[in-house]
């Protein structure tokens, strides 16, 4: 008997040691996956690696979209997206493979424009769209614009692409006029449902493409901030609701999925908005355990409802918050919060390192870009907030 | 006794998540990420493998290392008590 209370006190012990001393097998240093000072570290390089081989051909991209594709044709969009901003990200850093990034992000942009013209905006969307009426007679979705402009706008800020330049001039101001349409100044992503995430990517691109034609946004954008704060602010939290109709009225309350990449995006258009979004999101959904980071998908207070943007949400932690978080704490120098990040992405999501190249196992090519940009996210916006 | 038991305990966890791994259990965590290992939709089959091989790593990461740590413990108390007598 007291030998048996002998080894439960032991067994107790052991798992107070181990259990906090766990998360240091996995935690690494910033410097090792964040660009410092001009430097990409190797484990960046090789998570880039794992996408240059499969756009260049020597991987598996059209098995990987065709099964992300099964589940959901916006994540083929997004990893095009999330990759094409980490790779001019890396130009800037890495200026001796500039040329490999560029010729990839050409790639990528002209595959997506022939896609989008040959099959229309709906082959990115989830098959929903097509069931009802879009409300904007242009019936085109702010998601596809948006990530388009972007992504053609991180590309110039490299170097300049005129194709690139004239076709911004004609989708960023159908953009605006959509924009300024509805009395919350966003635009529709699906039918009558605007969502956070995709207005905010395409302020983003309204602000670059700003800075690069000196095309006259300021006082829009003021004038989004100054709505927004006003009409799409979560009562509760202080944080951006997630989805709403063209008139204001909340479809989802605020999602992880959403308010990390919002925070990153509002950082070039308002800081001080962006850093107050950041550190509410931080506080109603970031949290910490054992030194290991995770983010909730829904605030305590307004618990949401499951879509498939959630990911796989386990007692509310979700992986794609999780994710968007790791951006998000890059992008706002949070580096404790980073570090715990990184330790759960390294325990959770089953890093596989093949020759020069290092992928996620538990994620798909969309996560995996996510990861990336995650990382990768600080020269370009640096930039921006320069010129 | 209860020492050599949570020893084996332990070891079984590790061989077990190491065959997992040889045997390629490994690519059905990818189902974490709702998206299916093969071309078609995520099937039971898909789901159950990744429970077994999730399971196995939480074993393997978290309640082997405690086991072999608590048989540590419990030697060293053995050897405290024979010094102090």
């Amino acid at each position: 008997m007291r030998k048996c209370f002998t080894y439960l006190v032991c067994l107790v012990v052991a798992t107070l040691i181990w259990m906090p001393l766990l998360h240091l097998f996995f935690r690494p240093s910033v410097d090792a996956y964040v660009p410092q000072a001009g430097h990409l570290p190797e484990h960046t390089r090789r998570m880039l690696n794992r996408h240059l081989a499969d756009w260049e051909g020597a991987g598996q991209l059209d098995d990987d979209l065709a099964r992300m594709r099964v589940m959901n044709p916006e994540w083929d969009f997004m990893g095009r997206t999330f990759l094409v901003l980490s790779l001019a990200n890396a130009a800037l850093v890495d200026p001796d493979r500039r040329e490999r990034y560029l010729a990839t992000i050409d790639q990528i942009i002209t595959d997506t424009l022939r896609l989008e013209s040959e099959r229309g905006q709906a082959y990115f969307l989830l098959s929903y769209a097509g069931h009802k009426a879009w409300k904007h007679p242009s019936k085109r979705s702010v998601f596809v614009d948006g990530e388009i402009a972007l992504t053609m706008a991180a590309r110039r800020m490299v170097e300049e692409h005129e194709g690139y330049r004239s076709d911004m001039r004609r989708r960023i101001p159908a953009m605006v006029e959509q924009m300024r349409g509805s009395p919350v100044r966003c635009a529709e992503s699906y039918p009558d449902e605007c969502w956070i995430f995709c207005n905010s990517i395409a302020l983003a691109a309204i602000k670059v493409h700003a800075v690069l034609d000196q095309a006259p946004y300021e006082t829009f954008l003021e004038e989004w901030v100054a709505t927004a704060r006003e009409k799409l602010v979560d009562a509760e939290t202080g944080m951006l609701i997630s989805s709403f109709d063209l008139d204001g009225r909340v479809q989802q309350g605020p999602e992880g999925s959403c308010i990390w990449l919002t925070a990153h995006c509002l950082a070039v258009v308002d800081p001080v908005f962006a850093r107050d979004q950041y550190d509410r999101a931080r506080e109603h959904l970031g949290r910490s355990f054992l030194g290991f980071g995770y983010a909730l998908e829904w605030p305590t207070s307004a618990l949401g409802s499951g879509d498939i943007d959630s990911g796989l949400v386990v007692l509310g932690v979700s992986p794609t918050s999780s994710a968007m978080a790791l951006l998000a704490a890059v992008s706002f120098d949070d580096t404790s919060y980073t570090r715990g990040l990184l330790a759960s992405l390294r325990f959770g999501a089953f890093p596989q390192r093949e020759g020069d190249q290092l992928r996620f196992l538990a994620s798909n090519q969309v996560g995996d870009a996510m990861a990336l940009y995650g990382l990768l996210n600080q020269p370009l916006w640096e930039a921006v907030m320069q010129r | 006794m209860r020492c050599s038991r949570s020893i084996g305990l332990a070891l079984l966890c590790w061989l077990l998540f190491a065959c997992a791994t040889l045997s390629g259990l490994r690519k059905y965590v990818c189902v974490l990420s709702l998206t299916p290992p093969g071309g078609d939709a995520i099937g039971a089959l898909d789901i159950i493998f990744m429970v077994v091989y999730v399971l196995l790593y939480a074993l393997s990461t978290t309640v082997a290392p405690i086991l072999m740590i608590a048989v540590g413990l419990e030697k060293a108390l053995v050897l405290l008590r024979r010094g102090s007598r």
